[in-house]
């Protein structure tokens, strides 16, 4: 069912990297993806191949689902890693050569390690960290108080956060309902798939108009509700949940501080097949 | 009779077009208490200016004429400070028609701890609250849910809790079982009355005749002006005047009073279905006929 | 006037994915032409699933849906295979497909246009159909299916008058924006929209859903009209049983994904059939009459409307005045 494609792809869950705090989480996905670009050599790199490894079975996600985030990508790494195959110039003679294409052993090297692994580290990594693990609502909780001392400065997080969580609670609505105004519509003889671009164009305007109408009333009738249940702004409202960081966040951070000094570390003493 | 938790004084109420003039009223002097603990029904025909009614109770809207006392504040047509206002809704909850515009949150407990939060309660009451307010509606096993994934009497639970949370003296229930199939709709009305028993003063908005029947009292709104108010039984005794108001009665009512017509001397009130065998056999076996 | 039927149809939700859901299972059913065809089943039971194959908008995962005697499912592919047969050729498909190019082209195009055509045979109205209104004018908003059935403005025009009238909106409001009418007049607007295409058959789901005693009335016999003028076959979900005791010719029971029972509102609201056991109720009026028949009034003929009970009872009364 088309409802069914909730956004964030969060997966519920028990596990301790599912009970850590989302700002720990979002601050350690920055560090994550530090230690990813600091990495220089293959053991850099199998190091943080190892340690994502370890916070998938932290969080109990399988490998299939984190399989499927890069999916889409595939194109992307297939493009990008020709590019680095054929473009990077080595030092010593090429491994092969024909036309106009000489390929070097550091262009197989930045292919493989640059193009194709980092990224997908860096989509594994930030997926198992944060939309896999930390549901919607902890995400905008997490940003918001990360944020919050922006308030200072008048920037509006508050309001920022709410736009954000009522957002993700009327996506699904808002799918089911655009599919059922364009049933509807079907049933009256639209025609969706025909004609040049501007005839599509115009047939979409009876799903669109019903679709903004229907926004709008949403809009509305939520804002009342809202005031009803004596919603004033972001000012004197407490908060259910508190965030607090516990014993998994220190050993979390701890984890994620480790890997970036090890990548370091690895980078100074075992400069072997250095790709950068 | 308990304390007069909602009273309206003559009001009178209409609506401003574009250009800032009044439109015909939507409602004309209109005068009456909600008490303590009182569970009451309002019912009219679309339009009959029953919803603008819960709006002014809520104080969505303010009267254009006359005084609206809720909680001992008097409430004109004069500007009200937001602490009046948060005030009143803290006393006064309100479950509109559909359940998918007022939810706010992603989760069902993050959903119902909304009011709280709003009202700057410490985190555990919050939770204490939303605890209580599940249990009450009998959605607890729900808490850890996304509300697009309930169906419609679910949601409409929910939002019962999340109106609950506020620990409410009265609540108003604005058509909330209009859109909700029929298991939905015995679900809410089993809810509303087990909060009655609590003592929770209930104002249903409904044009379910059923539905209205299980009231202690009825209000009867047409065209912004209210012209029946009594008991079930009151109100509901000549179907001829219901129909007039574009409504009807129950099945069992129109058919004990269209016999009346017909002479038959049936006694008693039939609004429920079970009344209704018990006094037609009533008259059939007491030989009156016979 | 066309017929419609389900051949052994299942339909599962998601086939393949963890969510798999098997909304229908086995179902057997002829709708009689020009007939009320009431829908009944508790939420889940099927009834939208069901609804929506009937208009093509949901090809079934096993079995047949035949309109007027043809496929409305039927792809291309298969239509070109057939039309081959027809012409003499046999053969493994396989062999079959090698030539059939000319054949797919012409199945293909075919297959496009009944697929249009009946969807102009075939109405639906949804669930709260005002949703779908979107024109500048209630006028222009009703012209819309019409129109895309290829009438000319003129002719959609008066299509859209006389839907506008079968259903009770006044003259005055045609010029008006949709949006800004009443909730009940906008349902009347949507309707009309679906009536003004003049399909053969009419589907609706719950079109009173949410209306006050006298909207209800009105476009409940605004649909009846529509079925005795036109003499299309009507099929209604609704949650009320007494509207449906009062309009419909036949009931179609569902329960679980199946047809527990197909037959009169005599039928399906007797006594023998234990509705309750479905999630359903029965009419107030004829729980009532069932209680005084069980007390031992005997009571004959209509026992599912007021009027009907009222008769039934008088002349019980002047049975016993009379002896």
């Amino acid at each position: 069912m088309i409802s069914d494609i909730t956004l964030g792809q969060f997966f519920p869950g028990e596990s301790h990297l599912h009970k850590a705090d989302p700002r720990t989480k979002i601050v350690g996905s920055i560090v994550y993806m530090a230690a990813i670009f600091c990495a220089k050599n293959v053991f850099a790199y199998l190091f943080m191949i190892l340690f994502t490894a370890m916070l998938a079975m932290v969080g109990h996600i399988r490998i299939r689902l984190l399989w499927k985030s890069i999916k889409p990508l595939f194109f992307v790494l297939l493009i990008m890693s020709m590019i680095n195959l054929f473009a990077t110039k080595g030092t010593g003679e090429p491994l092969l050569s024909f036309w106009k294409i000489t390929i070097y052993e550091e262009g197989i090297w930045r292919a493989v390690l640059v193009s194709v692994v980092r990224v997908v580290l860096l989509v594994m990594g930030s997926s198992l960290l944060l939309t896999y693990t930390t549901s919607p609502i902890q995400l905008t909780d997490g940003i918001e108080t990360l944020l919050s001392p922006l308030k200072k400065i008048h920037v509006p997080v508050h309001e920022f956060a709410m736009m954000m969580t009522i957002a993700l609670r009327f996506i699904p609505t808002l799918i089911e309902e655009t599919d059922k105004i364009m049933k509807a519509q079907k049933a009256r003889g639209a025609d969706f798939s025909s004609g040049g671009l501007i005839k599509r164009a115009k047939a979409l305007l009876p799903v669109l108009i019903p679709l903004f109408v229907s926004s709008f009333q949403h809009a509305m009738d939520l804002a009342t509700a809202m005031e009803c249940r004596c919603y004033h702004g972001g000012e004197g409202r407490t908060k259910y949940r508190i965030l607090k960081f516990t014993g998994v966040d220190v050993w979390i951070g701890l984890a994620l501080l480790v890997a970036l000094a090890a990548v370091i570390v690895i980078n100074k003493f075992l400069p072997i097949g250095n790709v950068m | 009779m308990n304390k007069e938790l909602i009273t309206l004084r003559h009001v009178m109420f209409s609506y401003e077009n574009d250009e800032g003039a009044h439109t015909e009223a939507a409602l004309k002097d209109i005068s009456f208490s909600v008490h303590e603990g009182e569970y009451i029904a309002i019912i009219g025909h679309n339009g009959s200016g029953k919803s603008t009614l819960a709006k002014l109770m809520n104080l969505i809207l303010q009267p254009t004429e006359g005084e609206l006392v809720i909680d001992g504040i008097s409430i004109t047509n004069a500007p009200l400070s937001d602490d009046t206002i948060l005030q009143v809704r803290r006393k006064v909850g309100m479950v509109f028609q559909n359940p998918d515009n007022q939810l706010v949150a992603t989760i069902v407990e993050e959903d119902v701890a909304f009011g709280p939060e709003n009202l700057g309660l410490t985190s555990e009451e919050i939770a204490l609250r939303v605890k209580s307010s599940l249990e009450m509606v009998g959605m607890t096993d729900y808490a850890g849910h996304a509300p697009h994934k309930l169906s419609g009497g679910q949601k409409q639970r929910v939002a019962i809790a999340g109106v609950l949370a506020m620990r409410p003296a009265c609540i108003i229930f604005d058509e909330s079982t209009a859109m909700l199939d029929p298991q939905g709709r015995k679900d809410i009305l089993a809810t509303m009355k087990r909060l009655h028993q609590e003592g929770m003063a209930i104002v249903h908005i409904t044009h379910h005749m059923s539905e209205a029947i299980e009231a202690e009292r009825i209000l009867v709104v047409d065209d912004g002006v209210l012209v029946d108010d009594g008991t079930p039984e009151d109100v509901f005794r000549s179907p001829a005047r219901i129909c007039n108001f574009g409504l009807e009665v129950p099945q069992g009512a129109d058919l004990v009073a269209r016999l009346r017509q017909k002479g038959v001397k049936i006694e008693g009130d039939c609004l429920r279905a079970d009344d209704c065998v018990r006094e037609i056999l009533a008259f059939l076996k007491g030989g009156t006929f016979r | 006037m066309k017929t419609l039927s389900l051949e052994n149809v299942s339909y599962v939700y998601g086939k393949g994915t963890p969510f798999e859901k098997e909304a229908l299972h086995g179902v057997k059913l002829s709708l009689p032409q020009g007939k009320i065809i009431g829908v009944i089943g508790h939420t889940g039971s099927g009834k939208s699933t069901l609804l929506e194959m009937l208009c093509g908008l949901l090809p079934p995962t096993e079995g047949r849906v035949l309109f007027d005697g043809a496929d409305m499912y039927l792809s291309p592919k298969d239509a070109a295979l057939e039309d081959m047969k027809k012409d003499g050729y046999s053969g493994s498909p396989f062999i079959l497909s090698l030539f059939y190019h000319k054949y797919w082209k012409k199945a293909y195009a075919l297959r496009l246009e009944e697929k249009q055509a009946r969807r102009f045979q075939i109405g639906l109205v949804m669930q709260y159909p005002e949703y779908q209104l979107f024109d500048e004018t209630v006028l222009s908003d009703i012209c819309y299916g019409p129109k895309n059935m290829g009438l000319s403005e003129e002719e959609a025009q008066k299509r859209a008058k006389s839907a506008a009238a079968l259903v009770g909106l006044r003259p005055e409001l045609l010029q008006k924006s949709p949006f800004d009418l009443s909730g009940g007049e906008k349902r009347r607007v949507a309707i009309a929209g679906v009536l003004a295409m003049e399909p053969d058959v009419l589907v609706l789901d719950e079109p009173a859903a949410g209306l006050d005693p006298q909207g209800r009335k009105n476009i409940f016999d605004a649909i009846a009209t529509y079925n005795q003028t036109t003499g299309a076959t009507v099929i209604l979900v609704s949650h009320s049983m007494e509207d449906l005791a009062k309009y419909c010719h036949q009931v179609v029971l569902m329960h679980d994904g199946t047809v527990v029972k197909t037959g009169s509102v005599e039928e399906i609201f007797s006594s023998s059939l234990n509705l309750q056991s479905y999630g359903l109720d029965k009419p107030q009026i004829t729980y009532i009459a069932e209680q005084l028949i069980k007390a031992g009034i005997p009571l004959l003929g209509d026992l599912f409307t007021v009027e009907g009970v009222e008769k039934a009872l008088l002349d019980y009364i002047k049975g016993g005045e009379n002896k």
